[in-house]
């Protein structure tokens, strides 16, 4: 956890903070989102076999100073939420300075939307939190609880791209609860939403199931772009089952509506996930071809992310094809620009640290093998997303572990 | 590939990859111009788990040369013409092995003697033709008898070098999609969050920045 930074100042008069503010709005948030008194959760605290002083609390909140993890570990078990996400509470303080100070929140969101398309992350995050925190300074703004939801949508959106997964799962909670009777089309984009957050996790029949029903409902109202995103995540959950043939189905026809509906970005997007459905298939002459027209898009447009994407996947397919000094070329570009936006692609540098270790492994070359399985041990505490290359680093550790 | 010391399993894997190379062929149905021990070197054989394919490679003496000479056998028992790989190119592409996995794709690894070097090329099932061969072995080493297994998700290559056995553990081509799948953005339809409307379309179109 990292110090107080600038932005997050307490109160005039009160005791300066040695720990996190935005670490004690949020267990303030969780607090009163049960309901509790600082007593009750003293008492629950108890009950889960752990001690926690309501004074000592209170200090928490006020951002004075920070839990121990033995504390954390009961409030985490208090308010039922992972340790994980206290700690990407305190991560999120470094897109504090990236807020804009005012402005219109209509305009704020669309300045985020602008930045997550961009591959700014922590921008987009700070635009859409800066305008939920405007909206709720006006409670009697036309339509502003509908507005509000949208923005935690798109919040949980830029969450997930941070790789913050638990906090963007209970940002679209937040966005329905505080919605009692969503629109259909809210409902069903809070859904999509919840699909890719859970396919993240590597949760795929609820993420399945939950892109079906959006899916269905983009085809009652109907709404060619809602399913252009419903197949987009119906095909990477295909993906990630390795049904790569079903998956290419879903994504063309999303590649279909989104072309209609001229977007360029996710367009792009899906052409890179079918670039690697082809890699998977092992038709890597076809894989390579479509990851760079698929760069060529992400470049002429400034699509950051997406070229990272693109250079990331066309060097695991050349590593593939056996094309090491391609590959490695990829992966170096990939990560010049994962790692050289604010904030890093950790998911993407982490891919291009598997391949070059596996490479060194291949070519039994230590010195190389021990600088990425560095890298990686240093990349893994930050990802919560769950992908192939994640699961076999952890297997690797797992049985690294077990032979001592 | 640096010297390493072989564990005993390792030993015993590459005894085995060796010693089945050895073997050779003892298919009595013999490809099309195939011409052992006349002219050409000894075959190397594998059945295809898919399709009731059988394939064979060969060094095929051709004009002075050794070039590489890859034939199917049909399910009906009928060989195909042989296609060739390293035509007129005044170097020896010989001592082929062959292996094929789950999904049918074909792993052919041969040795340029001239160079000392072992190759493996990629026949992807239901491709007609080989990928470019890409050097297998390692620099600076004199390798020869190349020998290919597959290992769950793994391709195994071993070859001699001197007297010395170096094994290499090589991805499978299509071992499943990896990599990074990313879902859209999932943002709201134009006029939800009741801006003017810079966007065309709904549900995260965007126009280019």
């Amino acid at each position: 956890m990292k110090p107080q930074e600038a932005g997050t100042a307490a109160p005039e008069g009160a005791q300066a903070p040695k720990g996190s503010v935005r670490l004690g709005n949020y267990l303030k948030r969780l607090r009163a989102g049960y309901g509790y008194s600082l007593r009750r959760v003293e008492e629950r605290a108890r009950a889960v076999g752990g001690e926690i002083d309501n004074s000592q609390l209170s200090r928490y909140e006020k951002g004075i100073c920070y839990p121990s993890f033995d504390k954390l570990r009961v409030l985490a078990s208090v308010f039922n939420v992972s340790i994980q996400a206290f700690s990407d509470v305190v991560d999120l303080e470094a897109y504090e300075a990236l807020k804009p100070a005012e402005g219109e929140p209509n305009e704020l969101v669309e300045r985020g939307h602008a930045a997550l398309q961009r591959g700014d992350m922590g921008l987009a995050f700070a635009c859409y939190e800066r305008a939920i925190e405007l909206l709720e300074r006006e409670p009697g703004r036309d339509g502003r609880d509908e507005t509000i939801g949208w923005a935690r949508i798109s919040l949980a959106t830029a969450l997930a791209r941070l790789s913050k997964l638990s906090l963007a799962e209970q940002e679209i909670r937040n966005a329905l609860r505080a919605t009692p009777r969503p629109a259909p089309s809210f409902e069903a984009h809070a859904l999509l939403a919840l699909a890719n957050i859970h396919a993240d996790q590597g949760d795929l029949l609820l993420a399945e199931l939950e892109a079906g029903r959006a899916y269905d409902r983009a085809r009652s109202e109907p709404s060619e772009p809602l399913a252009a995103q419903a197949l987009h995540t119906l095909g990477r959950v295909l993906a990630q089952r390795h049904q790569e043939e079903a998956a290419i189905e879903r994504y063309r026809q999303a590649v279909e509506l989104y072309e209609a509906a001229r977007n360029d970005y996710e367009s792009t997007r899906v052409r890179i996930n079918i670039g690697l459905c082809y890699a998977g298939l092992g038709k890597l002459r076809e894989a390579i071809r479509l990851l760079r027209e698929a760069l060529a898009r992400a470049q002429a447009s400034g699509y950051r992310r997406l070229e990272a994407q693109a250079l990331s996947t066309l060097g695991e397919a050349y590593y593939r094809q056996g094309a090491r000094a391609q590959a490695s070329a990829c992966f170096r570009q990939s990560d010049g620009i994962a790692g050289a936006s604010d904030p890093r692609y950790p998911d993407l540098l982490f891919v291009n640290a598997f391949y070059e270790w596996r490479m060194a492994i291949e070519d039994r070359h230590p010195t190389r093998e021990r600088i990425a399985f560095g890298r990686l041990k240093a990349l893994r505490s930050s990802l919560e997303r769950r992908f192939p290359e994640v699961e076999a680093f952890d297997a690797y550790v797992e049985r690294g572990r077990r032979n001592g | 590939m640096d010297e390493h010391r072989c564990n005993r399993k390792t030993v015993l894997l590459a005894a085995m990859l060796v010693g089945l190379g050895a073997t050779g062929i003892a298919a009595p149905d013999l490809p099309v111009r195939y011409m052992h021990p006349v002219l050409d070197g000894p075959a190397a054989v594998v059945a295809s788990p898919v399709g009731g394919l059988r394939w064979a490679a060969w060094a095929y003496r051709s004009e002075g040369e050794f070039d590489l000479a890859l034939s199917v056998r049909d399910p009906s028992g009928q060989w195909s013409p042989p296609s060739f790989l390293g035509e007129r190119d005044r170097l020896d592409q010989a001592d082929p092995a062959l292996a094929v996995d789950a999904g049918g794709n074909l792993y052919v690894a041969f040795v340029v003697r001239q160079v000392g070097r072992v190759y493996l090329s990629v026949l992807p099932a239901g491709s007609s033709r080989l990928s470019d061969p890409a050097e297998a072995s390692l620099p600076g080493e004199r390798a020869s008898s190349p020998q290919l297994r597959i290992v769950r998700d793994r391709l195994v290559l071993g070859y001699r070098v001197g007297s010395r056995v170096v094994l290499r553990d090589l991805p499978l081509l299509g071992a499943g999609t990896h990599g990074v799948q990313d879902g859209p953005d999932i943002l709201p339809p134009l006029g939800s969050t009741g801006s003017s409307g810079s966007r065309s379309g709904g549900g995260g179109s965007r126009s280019t920045p």
